[in-house]
């Protein structure tokens, strides 16, 4: 076949073959009054083959974790670095995932992998106020929304799916935030609205010096 | 020497513990604080025609470290700087140095989990008055729990043994040694964060023993007459004399707290004063605005 020809007719073949064409799906997650959520987890409801392998990190700064939420697919290992000149002790006891980090500075021992699905709420036993979430997925494809309340899945190929949301502080089901849509050769928008709990962070300015407690 | 030995003393305490296997110090302590208060019946008087106000200006630098010997043991050991500057009462200007130290042992890993304090302090204060000056020591255990991420309360109890200094005797057969007290007090605390960077403090506080009042020579016969007077001496703050007696008082105070960032707060505080002796009542009340700073 002649060049010119070629050209077009795979032109033709990657605009109707819909297996080969990538798709983006826009998350916005709202709550109640309509306010931009933020560290929303969305992702689609289906087992992918586990990702090229990738260093995830929940770094220590400031007597913080960075960052608040971590999303990883099953199996996957994360990395607690301190890099706060004081030490911290990282520890869980969500039924996903039990485990502890001895008082430690610089590099942890050894990283922790999450093997079970669901969320994992990790905290330091020295700053009663650091708190961060792990949630495990089967797929890799996945977002948490931003301050904005919005995300984008990337790389979706024409097919049905179902998308769950999970957030710290949802106050119904993971199951109950199902939606199921359609991608057919064109990029997709979905909307959540979230019943949040009012769950405050644990105080961690100073309190008056005669009502410390070290 | 009166703050050279508890030093000493929280060093070696420390070290001796500092070679346990997996123990480490954490983190430095450095807290700052400075207030501005308005006190009412500063001289704790029994008689409204005696009762004097006054506004005081008040510094505090804490200094110290952490020690924790495992996951759910750890200790303190902090020295604490404090100057008192009031505006119309001059003589009741003070300079106080306390070394503190102190255990905390958690039941368990976890915010939720109930810890126990043990404290000791060794306080020892210098006033403009230098019949005012004392020395304190005081021990304590605490029992607190946090409820959820908003709801916390803690149980105090604390024994105060202080020294004063002998001063003029004026009664023959009393002593002179009005600051020499003995006293315990017990608390109750609750926190409670209504919103982001926002804390509300209520705290119940009974307290049992000696205590200094200040009255004129006006109504010092009413004292004689109706209580048991157990030191006496002049005064040359509010006028007239000081006396020790022994009684009891419930406080009560509130505070409302806003979180300026991760390392400092505004804090407005209000207590309430109501004390007992044999016969005579006594009521304070303490307004304080405070801000402070956390390393």
């Amino acid at each position: 076949m002649k060049p010119f020809k070629l050209s077009i007719f795979l032109i033709l073949t990657l605009y109707y073959c819909p297996s080969t064409y990538s798709i983006d799906l826009k998350i916005k997650v709202m709550d109640v009054n309509q306010q931009p959520v933020e560290y929303a987890v969305i992702y689609i409801n289906e087992v992918a083959p586990k990702s090229e392998h990738k260093t995830v990190t929940v770094d220590q700064v400031d007597k913080e974790f960075i960052p608040y939420v971590t999303v990883v697919q099953r199996g996957s290992d994360i990395t607690f670095p301190n890099n706060d000149n004081i030490r911290h002790q990282v520890y869980s006891f969500s039924p996903s995932k039990q485990f502890e980090l001895p008082l430690y500075s610089g590099n942890a021992i050894r990283p922790v992998t999450f093997d079970n699905n669901g969320a994992v709420a990790m905290a330091c036993n020295i700053h009663d106020w650091m708190k961060a979430y792990v949630y495990v997925v089967d797929t890799d494809k996945f977002v948490i929304s931003n301050g904005e309340g919005e995300g984008v899945i990337t790389d979706l190929t024409n097919g049905e799916y179902e998308v769950l949301l999970w957030h710290p502080k949802l106050k119904t089901s993971v199951e109950a935030t199902a939606q199921q849509i359609v991608v057919n050769n064109k990029n997709q928008q979905l909307s959540f609205t979230v019943k949040q709990k009012k769950q405050l962070k644990a105080w961690r300015a100073p309190k008056s010096i005669s009502r410390r407690s070290y | 020497m009166k703050i050279l030995i508890p030093s000493l003393l929280s060093f070696l305490f420390v070290s001796t513990v500092a070679h346990s296997n997996n123990s480490q110090w954490v983190e430095w302590i450095i807290d700052a604080e400075a207030s501005y208060a308005l006190t009412n019946n500063l001289n704790y008087s029994a008689f409204d025609n005696d009762e004097r106000e006054d506004y005081k200006f008040n510094i505090t630098g804490v200094f110290g470290r952490f020690y924790q010997l495992n996951s759910q043991t750890r200790l303190h050991a902090l020295v604490e700087l404090n100057a008192q500057k009031y505006q119309d009462f001059d003589l009741l200007n003070s300079i106080s140095t306390a070394a503190d130290i102190g255990i905390r042992y958690k039941f368990g890993v976890g915010h939720n989990i109930p810890y126990l304090q043990l404290k000791m302090k060794y306080q020892s204060t210098s006033v403009e008055s230098s019949r005012w000056d004392n020395d304190l020591l005081q021990t304590s255990i605490e029992l607190g729990k946090h409820f959820s991420d908003s709801f916390s309360v803690a149980g105090n109890f604390e024994f105060n043994s202080k020294d004063g200094v002998p001063w003029t005797a004026i009664v023959p057969e009393l002593s002179n040694q009005v600051f020499d007290q003995n006293y315990w007090r017990a608390s109750i605390f609750a926190d409670y964060i209504i919103e982001e960077n926002w804390l509300v403090s209520l705290s119940y506080t009974r307290r049992d023993g000696d205590f200094a009042s200040a009255c004129t020579a006006e109504n010092i016969e009413k004292v004689w007459l109706t209580e048991q007077v157990k030191a006496i001496t002049s005064d040359d703050v509010f006028g007239g004399c000081i006396y020790r007696l022994d009684g009891t008082s419930n406080s009560y105070s509130s505070s409302l707290s806003f979180a300026v960032n991760n390392h400092s707060a505004i804090h407005l505080f209000y207590e309430i004063n109501q004390g007992q002796a044999k016969t005579l009542r006594y009521q304070s009340t303490h307004l304080q605005l405070s801000y402070n700073y956390r390393y």
